[in-house]
């Protein structure tokens, strides 16, 4: 996360600081082929992490009721298990902003010939804030539904009593990570999102103006 | 009680029985449950465990400790008893009550890889088998394996569009191996009369092997992709056969033999359908086998996937849940590891769980 920062930060300093108007031209041009060498990960679509993880969740939960043995429970409990992961890895993919695609268009918008300092600098704190935002939204929800799935294999669901008090143990510390996932905010994502609880998934905060959604928000 | 009865009095005076293991050194999840048969699948890590001509189309680094073995089923319990419990007359008494063939099948490795390369150690891969047969007067068939192995595997890809192929490219795998094994024959009553150790005497073996293979992927539409494979190719593994009535033997796993597979994969927005069919030969293509040909189907949607295997021995269906650095796969499979003298098929469940850092 530093390098990338340090080169988000170089690079967006270099068209400022650099006069040569050949040196800036290279600088881009660089970056954008960088960018597009860089290796992407094959999707078959945007949903398939949501599909893959509730299909993990629903054999996992049933293969957990339907199996006696000690050991398959806990496979299937690993299972319940990534697909709730799977679920916090998508939710994450939706809030995430993609850094190399946000500072292309920052270096390639025709309409600007040149950033201010102030511009630079909001662009930085809006590429964190929501970063960090979707990295404590991904967080807060694996958690809580973890959470939430160790009590029911404790509690509800036939467990044997050796492995009962590890899910409880389990459900005791994915419900602090929530806790503090639901409540605690970095600098950035307070100075872009402001300090109210917020711990909507379904509020992108995109600034595009066709953008739409509701805010839950609550202000302490 | 019947069943077992016949198949007893028919097959106790055959000289040796073959027995299956769909577990190979080394194997991955999807290798298992997919029957073996999966050499013309590219793209994915496990599918350098079925063709290293797979090696160029998927390179990626780090390591991985996985742990792939039965885990539930008719003879699991006995087939571990078996391994890791001392072997008194009251084990073999309690086997011989509940089932007359168990087999027991564990491989645990570490995979590191790289862009060059992928070498695999794998200090665990243990078969424990145990036939026991003649009711009047019980005998006992036995075959326990201990094997070491360290293994290079890598590819590279030769040609590009030309012969109707997009890509042809070869494969090759070196191992060392080590193991211990134990096979032998005895009478129930030897127990009481001699030690354990006495009748299962371990020996130990060491040597260097490999896979040859190669691999076409075609670029016309009705034309399969085509793999072919020598397993084992310098056939360095000899086990001494012990002198007796009964000796049961392992098959497709440590002996020179061949692989022919046809297949073809379908990519759609809603995930990928590969299919593939696995024909299997003795030696360099010397006699067909036809009761192993496996058609192996794989869905993939890259965080999960379901494959089948179907085969006349071995039929299974088994799902892999995957996320960053925890994959989890189980699969259920009906199988007759040892055709002969089985008469009813076993369910099995196996299970791997594998960490990549």
């Amino acid at each position: 996360m530093i390098m990338i920062r340090l080169l988000i930060l170089s690079l967006f300093l270099s068209p400022i600081l650099a006069s040569d108007k050949a040196k800036e031209k290279s600088a881009i041009s660089f970056f954008i082929e960088k960018n597009k060498q860089a290796k992407k990960e094959y999707q078959f679509n945007r949903y398939e992490n949501l599909i893959s993880g509730a299909a993990a969740f629903l054999i996992g939960n049933v293969g957990y009721m339907a199996s006696d043995s000690e050991v398959l429970k806990i496979s299937y409990s690993g299972i319940q298990t990534i697909g709730l992961v799977n679920i916090g890895r998508a939710i994450y993919k939706i809030h995430s902003p993609s850094i190399n695609k946000r500072f292309e268009k920052f270096v390639t918008d025709k309409k600007v010939d040149n950033y201010s300092r102030l511009d630079v600098a909001n662009e930085l704190i809006d590429i964190y804030a929501r970063e960090d935002r979707a990295k404590r939204l991904s967080l807060f929800y694996s958690s809580a539904i973890l959470s939430f799935q160790y009590y029911l294999n404790a509690l509800v669901f036939d467990t044997p009593a050796s492995l009962e008090s590890s899910y409880l143990f389990l459900g005791g510390v994915n419900t602090i990570v929530a806790i503090y996932s639901a409540l605690y905010k970095t600098d950035f994502e307070k100075e872009l999102f402001g300090d109210n609880f917020d711990i909507n998934p379904f509020i992108t905060g995109n600034k595009s103006p066709d953008g739409a959604g509701l805010a839950i928000t609550i202000k302490f | 009680m019947f069943k077992f009865l016949i198949t007893t009095f028919i097959f106790v005076n055959i000289y040796g029985f073959n027995v299956n293991h769909q577990i190979k050194p080394g194997a991955d999840f999807e290798t298992m449950s997919l029957g073996n048969s999966c050499s013309t699948f590219v793209g994915d890590k496990f599918t350098l465990s079925c063709n290293p001509a797979s090696f160029p189309y998927y390179q990626s680094e780090g390591i991985s400790l996985s742990l792939l073995g039965k885990a539930d089923g008719d003879s699991i319990d006995n087939g571990r008893d078996l391994i890791f419990d001392p072997i008194t007359e009251d084990l073999i008494r309690r086997l011989f009550e509940q089932k007359s063939f168990n087999s027991f099948t564990f491989d645990g490795s570490i995979k590191f890889n790289t862009s060059m390369f992928e070498l695999t150690y794998t200090p665990y891969y243990l078969i424990g088998d145990l036939y026991i047969f003649n009711p009047a007067f019980p005998e006992i068939s036995i075959n326990l394996l201990n094997r070491e192995t360290l293994r290079l595997t890598s590819g590279d890809e030769i040609s590009q569009n030309k012969w109707g192929a997009k890509s042809i490219s070869i494969g090759y795998s070196f191992f060392y191996y080590s193991h211990s094994y134990a096979t032998n024959t005895f009478s129930l009553f030897d127990l009481s009369s001699k030690d354990a150790e006495e009748l299962i005497a371990f020996k130990d073996d060491t040597g260097f092997d490999g896979k040859l293979s190669l691999l076409y992927l075609s670029n016309i539409s009705f034309i399969p992709n085509i793999s072919l494979q020598v397993h084992n190719f310098l056939d360095s593994a000899k086990f001494e056969k012990p002198n007796t009535d009964i000796t049961q033997e392992s098959i497709l796993l440590f002996e020179r033999y061949t692989t022919i597979g046809l297949g073809k994969s379908f990519q759609t927005t809603y995930g990928e359908l590969e299919l593939n069919f696995e024909l299997f030969f003795s030696n360099f293509l010397d006699e067909f086998y036809s009761k192993y040909a496996t058609l192996g189907m794989r869905y993939n949607l890259n965080l999960f996937s379901v494959n089948l295997a179907g085969s006349i021995n071995y039929q299974n269906i088994g799902f892999l849940f995957r996320s960053e650095n925890f994959n989890v796969g189980i699969s259920y499979a009906r199988e007759k590891d040892a055709p002969i003298i089985q008469s009813d098929y076993d369910n099995s469940t196996y299970i791997q769980m594998e960490v990549s850092l």
